[in-house]
Order: structure tokens, then sequence, then C-alpha cells
């Protein structure tokens, strides 16, 4: 009992006191460390430098870690694929986990080779999608991302792609953890109504076995609540996206996909809604002032595919460098879709709209519809698809996707490469491609 | 020792597109296409449709302007994307897209736009897999929701095939055509009991058994009937082989086939999606409660549910293996050879767990990639010998094979 109380102590102290603080102190280094660098001689980007509003995010980000690291106090813990439902593990009382999201930040680090190399002589084959070789390999050998806590139980969604399943299962044997699966079918088209029925149902037997292990029953109310920041956040995150659509665009998506994961991560908690809304009004804020990610913007692109995490901010920059602007990508654009989808007053069923219609199970016309819509809204000159090794779901129909474009006068560029493992990556050999599509872009 | 004949001597040689067309003229049957995976062929046979596999095997043919796959994805389907595209220009119902792998979703969602409405392509979701023995774990949510989604799926399928077909599925078809599924798989598991017995070589063996891929049910099961008139017949003294079970998609090219052979190795068994993998009368016998006797429908609803573990189904890995461990001392193979074709990552993800369960139980294994429509890899001649020569100095008996 006193182990409790000292463990539930501690957990309310970092996450109110120290925690916090602790955060800040961090935010005002790396501002400090920028204000230097700034003064030195010009290594000047050409990028405008970062809103003041995504310090907020990256904050919650950050706090939530040292939560996961030092104040848990006792609460669950769930590892999840980035297309679960986290707002019912929310909702539920579960600190929750994704892999993927933490693969990402190994893979900016360049971290990923070594990381799947360690999974590749347990015996996973260097075709296996790179972020189950770097999770099993950080599991394998000590991840450099720090300490992550312990799952009480996995829940694996199969929206993404099947893969996750596959991996899921590897961490259950692994961690010892009961895993659940929430299969959702492959969307051809509309989504037919059985489907939604069965993820529905999928769904009310996931939050009763959540129950036994987290030993706290799902409260409707809470469930309800906690859709309603998540759909916040969502809409946020749209009016965040929406922003660049001004000439030139306010941020970019190297920016978009950093400032994506708390929305994946934490999405449910009212912190997020508030974050993302401040990150729209700051975005606009900055789009009526004229000032762009690429001051002299000539060039729109978009991005489809996975980043590639470990050459995201370089990209960037060498295209901006160019006068060139990533102005919007698929996988960030499809998470504003959930606020549209998302009914408080109809948990079950929207919350299985939602799980259904991720970007990568949809069919080539929902891909190829998404694609344009987009491309028209921000008024795009062309797209560059990642054609990811490791992300097959994505990369499959690529090609067609460049061709139905390139009929309606939109360029794409095929740029092979994998998101997270940076062995086989040269740098030359993607600039040459990138600056061979440039010139056939004007 | 009498070597292994091939089959042609000992049954009446298949020419498929001839029989194909004898189908059509004489029959009516119109050809479907399946791609890989769990669909229900009983439905379309039962309405007098011709239910054909494509695997990607065989000669590749030339379809201008075909779309094209990523390098990196798994090498069956390119090659199953210009066959099915090829094929669209000849006399064919429609083209079947069950629910696999990722990459077989993508080749169908890229077959539909290709194809567009001249040529119905209608799909079929056979759910997760859940499958586990009797007295097996207490089953997740997906297993519980499982049921109902299954169901409307067939029905969309059943109602999808009657228009194509004209007409209405009629029960008793469709339960003759169940029995004849039973009985052609029972039958076809003799064979393997008896392979010792039979002296077709691996490759006539594997091609005989394959032509499930484009004959009647019916037709299937005579000639299965003709093979096991043969073991009677068939006598002689037997080389020395390692009997083995067979996993993995398809032994593409078939050639594989003669090195299994050539290495001293026999096929005793198999867990191929091409193949066993599909059969369900095993499976069956292992999962559900005896003594429930279903019909139409719901008859097919149990088979579809009672399909085995596999990676291609997204089955577990830990209930993946103890059912190949069971099929390993059914069959009394001394080894699990394992054919991945290239880039295919549901079977690349099940080797590490499957590798370790095999080694607890002792069970020898080796995992081969194969890539269809390419040579054969230089080394795989040795690698299949050293595998027959791990068996033999395990100290395993031999003489499984013919």
């Amino acid at each position: 009992m006193i182990r409790d109380l000292l463990r539930s102590s501690t957990a309310a102290a970092v996450g109110r006191l120290v925690g916090p603080a602790w955060v800040r102190l961090e935010t005002l280094g790396r501002q400090g460390r920028r204000l230097l660098r700034r003064r030195a001689p010009p290594a000047s980007s050409p990028l405008a430098p970062p809103l003041p509003a995504t310090n907020r995010l990256r904050e919650l980000l950050a706090l939530y870690r040292l939560e996961g690291r030092y104040g848990l106090g006792g609460r669950p813990v769930a590892w999840a694929t980035h297309g679960a439902p986290v707002e019912l593990l929310r909702a539920q009382g579960f600190y929750v986990v994704l892999p993927e999201h933490e693969g990402a930040r190994c893979g900016v680090r360049r971290g990923g080779g070594t990381l799947a190399r360690l999974a590749e002589q347990e015996g996973f084959a260097p075709e296996v999608c790179s972020s189950a070789r770097l999770d099993l390999g950080a599991l394998v050998g000590g991840s450099p991302r720090g300490a992550i806590p312990r799952p009480d139980v996995l829940v694996a969604c199969t929206n993404g792609c099947n893969t996750v399943l596959y991996w899921f299962r590897e961490l259950a044997r692994r961690t010892g953890a009961p895993l659940f699966v929430l299969e959702t079918p492959f969307v051809r088209g509309q989504v037919r109504h059985h489907a939604r029925l069965y993820v529905r149902d999928q769904l009310q037997g996931l939050a009763e076995r959540l129950a036994g292990i987290g030993g706290r029953r799902l409260d409707p109310d809470r469930l309800s609540e906690v859709l309603h920041h998540s759909r916040e956040a969502s809409a946020g995150w749209r009016r965040a996206l929406e922003a660049a659509r001004a000439r030139p665009a306010p941020w970019e998506a190297a920016d978009m996909f950093a400032l994506l994961a708390p929305l994946v991560v934490l999405r449910g908690e009212p912190a997020t809604a508030r974050g993302y809304q401040q990150l729209g009004a700051a975005l606009e804020a900055r789009s009526r002032a004229g000032r762009g990610a690429v001051p002299t913007e000539r060039l729109r692109l978009l991005w489809d595919g996975p980043p590639i995490w470990f050459r995201l901010r370089h990209l960037s920059r060498f295209l901006a460098a160019r006068q060139v602007a990533l102005v919007g990508a698929t996988a960030t654009a499809v998470w504003a879709e959930a606020a549209a989808l998302l009914d408080p007053d109809r948990p079950w069923l929207s919350l299985a709209d939602v799980l259904l219609q991720v970007h990568l199970a949809a069919d080539l016309r929902t891909r190829h519809q998404r694609l344009a819509t987009l491309a028209r809204d921000l008024a795009a000159d062309g797209v560059i698809f990642h054609a990811d090794r490791s992300c097959k779901p994505s990369s499959i129909g690529q090609a067609e996707l460049a061709s139905l474009l390139g009929a309606e006068g939109l360029r794409g560029l095929l740029l092979e490469a994998d998101h997270a493992d940076e062995r086989g990556y040269v740098d030359e050999e993607i600039e040459r491609q990138l600056l061979d599509f440039l010139e056939t872009c004007g | 020792m009498t070597h292994p004949l091939p089959l042609a001597p000992l049954l009446p040689a298949l020419d498929a597109p001839r029989y194909l067309d004898e189908q059509r003229r004489l029959y009516g049957r119109r050809p479907v296409l399946l791609l890989p995976g769990d669909a229900p062929r009983e439905v379309l046979a039962a309405l007098d449709l011709l239910p054909v596999e494509v695997w990607g095997g065989g000669e590749e043919p030339a379809v201008p302007r075909c779309p094209r796959l990523p390098p990196f994805v798994c090498s069956l389907a390119q090659r199953q994307l210009q066959r099915l595209l090829a094929a669209a220009t000849e006399s064919v119902a429609a083209v079947v897209l069950p629910g696999l792998c990722d990459t077989q979703q993508g080749l169908g969602s890229l077959l539909a736009e290709a194809l567009g409405p001249s040529l119905p392509v209608l799909t079929y979701d056979p759910g997760i897999s859940v499958w586990s023995p009797r007295g097996g774990a207490a089953p997740e949510p997906v297993a519980e929701a499982l049921d109902p989604f299954r169901k409307a799926e067939l029905e969309l399928f059943v109602q999808a095939c009657e228009g194509i077909a004209g007409r209405k599925l009629q029960p008793e078809r469709l339960a003759t055509e169940l029995r004849l599924q039973e009985e052609a798989q029972r039958l076809a598991l003799a064979l393997y009991r008896r392979r010792a017995g039979l002296v077709l070589g691996e490759r006539p063996f594997g091609e005989l058994l394959r032509t499930r891929e484009f004959l009647t049910t019916a037709d299937w099961l005579r000639r299965l009937q003709d093979a096991q008139a043969l073991v009677v017949q068939a006598s002689g003294s037997l080389p020395a082989r390692r009997p083995v079970l067979l996993s993995g998609i398809a032994p593409e090219p078939m050639e594989l086939l003669d090195l299994v052979e050539a290495a001293g190795l026999t096929v005793v068994g198999d867990d191929l999606l091409c193949l066993g993998r599909r059969w369900t009368v095993r499976a069956r016998a292992a999962q559900c409660p005896e003594g429930r006797e279903l019909a139409g429908r719901a008859q097919l609803l149990r088979e579809l549910a009672a399909l085995p573990p596999a990676p291609t189904r997204t089955g577990g890995g830990v209930s993946r293996a103890s059912w190949l461990l069971a099929e390993v001392h059914r069959s009394e193979a001394q080894g699990v050879l394992v054919l991945v074709p290239r880039c295919c990552e549901p079977e690349l993800c099940g080797v590490p767990e499957l590798t370790a369960s095999l080694a607890r139980a002792r069970v020898p294994l080796l995992v081969v990639e194969h890539e269809p429509g390419a040579p054969l890899a230089g080394d795989l001649a040795t690698r299949l010998t050293a595998f027959a020569g791990l068996l033999s100095a395990a100290g395993c008996p031999g003489g499984g094979g013919p």
C-alpha cells in the first residue's frame, strides 16, 4: 500500500510539477541553441524558421514520454498500431505506446539500419517492413529512443496493412502480453455496412477484454468525451493543413509529418485538441502576413507515401533551395478526415468508420480521388511518389496513380527508397532524380 | 531399381487450354479466374461456372500497357497481373479476388481499374484466421464478430455469381459440389499416405494434384481415382527417399520438384496455398465438434472457417507451427521444406517463429526463396541435397518415397 501511495505521488509530481518544468526548460534550451546558430555565419536555411506554436505540440509529446517513464503510477500500458482505436484505450485509462511512432523517431535519428540489422539477425528478412524490423530490433537490442514502459496488452488493427499483425504477434511472443486483433476489411469503393458492423462488434468486444486487463469498465460518457476531443484535434489538424492553400504556403510537409505525431499518439486529450487549434490559428496568421515556409516559393508539390524519416528535413531543404515547397502529403491529409467521421453521439459506428477509412486500406480509385482533390485544393504542380520498399500497400498502384494524374496535367516522380532503413539510401541518386523531375516541371 | 515414371504414359495427358475450350463448348461452362486465396469456388462450380486458378506459372504472356508493380513486391503478383490481363481478351466470365495479403489486395485494385466494366471483378473476404484446435485458447473479440461478417460476404458473393451465371444457386447442386470436394480431398490425402507405393515422380505427382486448379471437381476426382488405381498396379523395389512436408505458396516453377526428387527427397504431405492449405477435411476434424451435420451454405461457411492456420490468412505463428507439427507427425515426414516466393511478406514474417518452433520439436527445416518465372538458383540443388543429408544424419529411417 505504501508502495502504491509512493508510486501515485511520484506520478502526480511528475505529471503536474516536475514534468512541465523540465519540458519547458528543454524547449528554452532548444530555442537558445537555435538563436546561437542564427548568429553563426550563414548556414542559412532556405526554409523559414518553425512557428512557436509547434513548440506546444512538441512539449505535449515530451511530457507524455516523461509520464511513461516516471509517472505512470500503476496505470496499465497498451502498445498499439498507429491505426488502432487509441480513443478506446484512452477512455479505459490505458497509457498508449505506438511502436511505429517510436520507430519513426529512431529513423529520424538514422538509427534504423542498426536496429533493423538486429532483427535480421533474429531471422526477419530484409524484405519485411522496416518499421517492424526496427521495433523488433529495439526490443532485442535495447532502444536508442530510451526506455518505454512494458505492455500489459497489445492491440493491432489491420487498417494500415497486415504486416502489423505479424509484427505484433512477435511482440506478444517476446513480451508475454496478450494481443487483441482488430480486423478491418479492405475497402473497395463505399464501405459496406456489414464491414462497419464487423468492426463495431470487434470494438465492443475489445472494450470488454480491456476492462479485464486494465480493471476499468468503459464509461460511455468518458468515451464520448474522448471522441469529442479527438474530433476537435482532427478538426484543428484539418484547419492547419488547409492553411497550406495560401501562396506561399505557411508550412510544408516536413513539419506536417513531424507535427502529426501528437495527433496519432495523443488524440482524445483536450490539450492535444487545443494544441492543434492554436497551430491552425498561428498558420493562418502567418499566411495573412504573407510569410511562407519557402519564402520564394515557385513550385508546389505533394508527397505520396510515408516520409523518408531520416532525410525528412534534408529533402525539404533541398527542394526549398530550389524554391519548391512540399505543400501537402496524403499520409498527413488522411488524418484530417476523422473530423467529419467521428461522432460522440454514435461512438461505436463512427469509430468503426474512422478505422475503415485509412488511406492505405483504400482502392486505387479512392486513392486517386483523394490525391486529385488534394492537388486541386492546394494548387499543386506535381506529386512525388515515395515508392517505399517497406510499405507494399502504399507502393502498389503508385505508377498507375502517376499515370492517371499525368493525364490530368499533374506531373509525377516515383522515388524508390525506404521510410526508416537508411541502408542503401544514396543522397546523390535521389537528388539527381529530383533535379531531373524539377527540370520537367519547368 | 524402378525409376519414377512421368505422369503422361500413365494417365491421359491434359491440355489445359483444350480442356477449358471443351468445357465451354460441350457444357457451357465459362471460366472464372481466381486469384490466390480462399474463395468459395464450390459456389462457382454449382452455378456451372468453371473456377480456374491463376498462380503465375508458365510462360509470361506479353500484354501491351500492362501496369507494372514495384520490383520489391511479391514476384508472383506481376506474373498474375499479366496473365489476368491477357485472359481478359479471352472469353472469361469474371475474375475473383479473394482477400489474402496486402499485395494481392493492391493487385486486385489495379485489376479492377485495368479491366474496367468489360469484365466483372468479384471480391470475397474470408476474414482473419482465428483457427484454434478444440480446447484451445479463448477466442479473441474478432472471433466473435466473424460469423455475421463471413455470412454477409458469402451472401454477396453468391448474389454476384448468380448475376454472372444468370441463374439461382440450387442448394442440392451446392451440396453435391461440397460432397465431391470432400471426397476428392480425402483421396488426395490418401495418395499422399500411399506415396511410397505410387510410382510417380515428384513433379508428375505435383502436377496431378495441381490439376485441381482448372478441372471440375468431378474430373479432378476422376484423375485422382485413376492415379489410385496405379498405386495398386505399381510394384518394384523402391529407392530410399527422405519424406518431407512441403509448405509455402506454390512450387513455381515446377522444376523445383525435379530438384527435390534429385536430392533424394519425397513430398508426403503439403501445406501449400495452392493445395493442402485449402483442404478443409483435416482442419475441420481438428477444430469442430463432431456430429454436427450442416448443409448448403451453412456447411460451406463451416468449411471456410475451418481452413487451417497459415501466414497467408494472417494465422498466428504459434498455431501455424502447431498445425504444421501435427501434419509432420500425421504424414510421418522427417523434415519441412518451405518455399517462399521472393518478397512474400506473410511467409517471410512467419519464418522466425516457425524456425524456433520446429527447432524445439527437433524437426529439420529448410526455407527456400524462389522466383516464379526465373531460372532456379544454382545453389538450390546443393541446399536440397544437404538437407536430405541432414535428415539422413539425424538418423531418420528413409523409405518414404518411390
